[in-house]
């Protein structure tokens, strides 16, 4: 066993086919705690765990399929540039949107943590969770918190998202697809995006261009409030 | 052939925003400016939908397989969660809804009073 587990091409392969598996029961079961991501995440865990086997070794394998993350992300503007009509229609109530939900992210993190009397260090940490990894963990380092902390919360952010964003966002009645593409794009960035495509194209190319938008006001936000709080 | 074709082309685009985000050293990621650099060439005409189109619907199809080796980094932390986990949980749903929430009833609220003038939106 020990010898198969040191193979990149063993976690490639368990990966894809927990993917595989997992998107097959998500397909199935119509129900949105059965996403991939979690579910076929939450396995590799468990199977790590079991066979005493760390995170650098997975990722041997695990690389490979992290590393089309950027071409994938690349490729969000080809949704975005067929809807470009709907953009150019609603530019400001885009932009709008995902500067107060931004500027919500932030202080909201940062209040609650120092409610919850987290020490400094964590609630610097937590504040840029709503944004995608990169920039998330380049602003957690500029303020002075934990960029790989930040890197999981962001994580698990963008999990809620994936499973809950359009459940959430019905509740409160809100139907557009425009708004509902933007708000899961600013709340979970690009882990929630992988569940707005599959709302449908609208949804799918606000919530990746909320990914970016979100990013960038969240880079030049986050270290001006923090001067105020 | 055409999707190897278009791999490159969306690789090509990330590489070109890494290389613009390391001179101008600002904290944008490579793929959030190659997506930019993408929209540009498509929005200009340079590049057509078709030279990208299989390549990228393929992706996006997938996209949620490629997140899965960053979320098993989540094993990583499993002290920090076991230590501060409930207060880390608890604060980080909470927001999240709010920003969800609240962004939405923006967009929604801000684009149907756009719309009131020729009703595109609903």
């Amino acid at each position: 066993m020990e010898h198969l587990t040191k193979q990149p091409i063993f976690w490639i392969g368990i990966t894809i086919l927990l993917y595989v598996s997992s998107s097959f029961i998500s397909n199935k079961f119509k129900n949105p705690l059965c996403n991939p991501i979690p579910l076929s995440g939450g396995l590799i865990i468990l199977l790590l765990l079991f066979l005493n086997v760390d995170y650098q070794t997975y990722m041997t394998g695990g690389k490979y399929i992290h590393l089309l993350l950027g071409p994938a992300t690349v490729a969000l503007a080809l949704p975005l540039y067929r809807q470009r009509k709907l953009l150019k229609r609603f530019g400001i109530p885009i932009i709008t949107g995902i500067a107060i939900g931004s500027t919500v992210g932030i202080i909201s993190t940062y209040i609650f943590a120092k409610f919850l009397k987290t020490s400094d260090i964590i609630a610097l940490s937590l504040t840029p969770k709503s944004v995608t990894t990169p920039i998330a963990m380049e602003v957690s380092k500029i303020i002075g918190g934990i960029p790989s902390l930040t890197a999981s919360v962001v994580v698990f952010t963008g999990i809620l998202g994936a499973v809950s964003g359009p459940e959430i966002l019905k509740l409160f009645k809100i139907k557009n697809p425009i708004s509902i593409g933007i708000a899961i794009g600013t709340s979970s960035h690009g882990l929630g995006t992988s569940r707005a495509i599959k709302e449908g194209e609208v949804e799918g190319s606000m919530s990746g261009l909320a990914i970016g938008v979100a990013g960038i006001f969240t880079a030049v936000l986050t270290p001006l409030f923090l001067k105020f709080l | 052939m055409k999707f190897i074709f278009g791999l490159i082309i969306l690789f090509g685009c990330q590489y070109t925003g890494s290389y613009i985000r390391n001179i101008l050293n600002i904290p944008i990621p490579g793929n959030v400016i190659g997506m930019i650099i993408l929209f540009s060439l498509l929005y200009s005409g340079i590049l057509k939908e078709k030279h990208i189109k299989d390549v990228s619907d393929f992706l996006l199809k997938n996209l949620s397989l490629f997140f899965i080796p960053a979320s098993v980094g989540l094993i990583m932390y499993v002290n920090i969660f076991k230590e501060h986990g409930a207060k880390i949980f608890f604060l980080t749903i909470l927001s999240y809804i709010l920003v969800l929430v609240i962004t939405g009833l923006v967009v929604e609220f801000l684009a149907e009073r756009e719309d009131k003038i020729d009703g595109t939106f609903n």
